[in-house]
């Protein structure tokens, strides 16, 4: 076989360093948590993973996480879509602050949001008033602490495909008649459509698995504010290493469906664009 | 009076001055190239016949109406982007049927015309493909068919076959040319490559720096270049200073220069021409080049280096060989005047151009 010389010298060495970085960071501690779990009996494990107080928990998290995407995929949509498409004064600093959830450290997020939120701050005490809304130590709370986390990885997602949009694409159904909204629906959702998923599955992920934000703002009051992950911790905290792994095992098999899922949709699609459907 | 006019419009981007004082007239009917280097303005003023610009003064009329104030979708037209723009999530089908559904048409009627128009484009079984499942022809073709789906008065084209490769092209231009023909539609199509231009348009309007220097037919424009631009853009025109040096040609004004084109030049080996045999000028071959369908050949002539088109079915000429150079004729442009000057020693009756 005549083999072509690539810039990345070894395919040997690079393949190797690839194995060895993957396994460091991703397998070895999935296989712990594996290991971990499988000292339980099977009947064991299932009845650990599905205690009510646990069973709560998963539904905590992934409702908040699932609101929370879903807000943050207007929201995002709306920013990405501003930051693309207008001018104006100090677009640079709000595109750079986009990132602001990824940098800070999640503790300090949770601590501010509470300190925000509770019935005496500044935001908590207006919706308190006005509303009789408690947003700290209740759902609210956490759903808001998880928008926090997860709306970069929309904006993030969906700016770049935006920017890419060719302008023509708009005037030529402008030419055929189309208005703004049939426009928007039929010519630009589609483009923007995959990008939109992936960012939703992304921060739907990240936020089931959220924890040092949402500790501060949860209350924690099992069957009621109680997240899986902060079960994990407790379960930790009492030297139960695999009850706390058995329960990181089921969050894990739901990160891996979610993003299988995103991974067969952005092949649906791409299929079409790429024309080898 | 023609059914697409331009009066006096001026366009600004930004200081950019796109569009100066441009006067347009398109008959009903007609195949019309805008032809100009890169940056000349054509693209603006195809772009503000579409209402996707707005010129900042002047009017347009289409039909004698001032369409200024109408929006683009009620102009009548169709347009045929540069990369086809066709909707990447949609198939064929729905991308012909674009501009029907907006309109509201009965979903029977809209398949009747799709069908219709696949069968005008010879695209019949590829309604289910979506774009990137075309070739680039094919493509172009569903771009045109999307844009003749409303039954426009006014096709106008962006480009149309700078992305398709060159065989491809050369089909396409005569397909194109064919289809207008057929379809009696006035059409307006944006090009920088004059072959293009002076081979599928009934008329040219040459633009440059923002204003239309000359149209007219292609014959016309070759035959009596109005301006300096013209004289120089249309052929692969040679600049020469000393025109005066060549035999029976005479010095027609202080500072005129000329420009010569290849197809104003034979080239004889020693011998071959009895006819031109006096008045040709003796040079020495400096390069050849073979061009599959003909030979380029170039000579110096008094410090020019001037090019001549010889066919491959005569003698071989070899780099460094004694020809005789014959000039039929050459354009002088003398401040804005351009004047065709004929060799003496002929009359022109016996040719073309």
């Amino acid at each position: 076989m005549n083999r072509r010389r690539s810039i990345i010298p070894g395919f040997g060495i690079s393949m190797g360093i690839t194995i060895t970085i993957l396994s460091i960071v991703v397998l070895i501690p999935l296989c712990s948590l594996v290991v971990f779990s499988a000292k339980l009996s099977f009947s064991e494990f299932v009845y650990t993973v599905t205690r009510p107080r646990v069973l709560s928990g998963y539904f905590v998290s992934i409702s908040t996480a699932f609101i929370a995407s879903i807000v943050n995929v207007i929201m995002g949509l709306i920013l990405a879509w501003i930051l693309v498409r207008y001018d104006f004064k100090g677009k640079r600093f709000i595109d750079g602050i986009i990132e602001l959830p990824f940098a800070l450290p999640t503790a300090v997020a949770g601590i501010s949001l509470t300190h925000l939120t509770t019935t005496n701050g500044w935001v908590g005490q207006i919706f308190y008033n006005l509303f009789g809304i408690q947003i700290a130590y209740t759902r609210i709370g956490i759903t808001v602490a998880l928008i926090f986390i997860g709306i970069p990885f929309v904006v993030r997602s969906v700016q770049p495909v935006l920017e890419k949009i060719d302008i023509q694409y708009e005037e030529a159904a402008f030419i055929l008649g189309a208005d703004a909204k049939t426009t928007f629906r039929k010519v630009i959702f589609p483009e923007i459509l995959p990008a939109i998923i992936s960012g939703f599955t992304l921060a739907f992920a990240r936020s089931i698995g959220e924890y040092g934000s949402v500790v501060f703002i949860a209350g924690n009051t099992p069957y009621e504010t109680e997240i899986a992950p902060l079960l994990i911790m407790s379960e930790l905290q009492e030297y139960d290493y695999s009850a706390a792994t058995s329960i990181a095992l089921v969050m894990l098999g739901i990160s891996v469906v979610i993003l299988s899922v995103n991974a067969i949709v952005q092949a649906r699609v791409s299929k079409r664009v790429n024309g080898l459907a | 009076m023609g059914y697409v006019e331009l009066h006096d419009i001026n366009k600004h981007f930004k200081k950019f001055h796109a569009s100066k004082d441009i006067n347009i007239s398109i008959e009903k009917g007609k195949l019309v190239a805008l032809l100009g280097p890169s940056g000349s303005g054509k693209t603006t003023i195809l772009r503000m016949i579409a209402g996707l610009e707005q010129p900042d003064s002047g009017e347009i009329l289409i039909d004698g109406k001032v369409v200024n104030n109408t929006p683009g979708s009620e102009r009548g037209i169709g347009f045929v982007f540069q990369n086809y723009a066709l909707f990447r999530y949609m198939t064929v089908y729905d991308n012909i049927a674009f501009g029907l559904r907006v309109k509201k048409i009965p979903e029977e009627e809209i398949r009747d015309r799709v069908r219709e128009l696949l069968e005008l484009i010879n695209c019949e079984g590829l309604e289910k493909r979506f774009p990137s499942q075309l070739s680039g022809g094919q493509r172009q073709r569903v771009a045109f068919a999307r844009a003749l789906a409303p039954n426009p008065q006014i096709l106008l084209l962006d480009e149309p076959f700078a992305a398709i490769d060159a065989k491809v092209r050369l089909e396409l231009r005569t397909w194109l040319r064919e289809m207008i023909t057929k379809l009696n539609i006035t059409s307006i199509f944006v090009t920088h490559d004059q072959d293009e231009a002076i081979e599928v348009a009934d008329e040219i309007i040459v633009t440059n720096l923002g204003k239309v220097e000359q149209s007219g037919t292609p014959q016309e424009l070759y035959k009596n270049p109005a301006t300096p631009f013209v004289a120089q853009f249309i052929g692969h025109s040679v600049e020469v200073r000393n025109y005066e040096k060549f035999k029976h040609f005479n010095k027609q004004g202080e500072n005129s220069i000329a420009y010569l084109r290849p197809e104003f030049v034979s080239i004889f080996k020693k011998g071959e021409s009895v006819q031109f045999a006096n008045s040709a000028e003796e040079a020495i071959v400096e390069d050849t080049i073979f061009r599959g369908s003909n030979i380029e050949i170039r000579v110096r002539i008094h410090g020019n280096l001037i090019s001549a088109i010889r066919s491959i079915n005569e003698p071989e000429i070899r780099v460094g060989e004694l020809v005789d150079v014959f000039i039929y004729r050459l354009y002088v442009v003398d401040g804005e005047n351009v004047v065709l000057a004929t060799n003496d020693s002929i009359t022109d009756e016996d040719v073309v151009i």
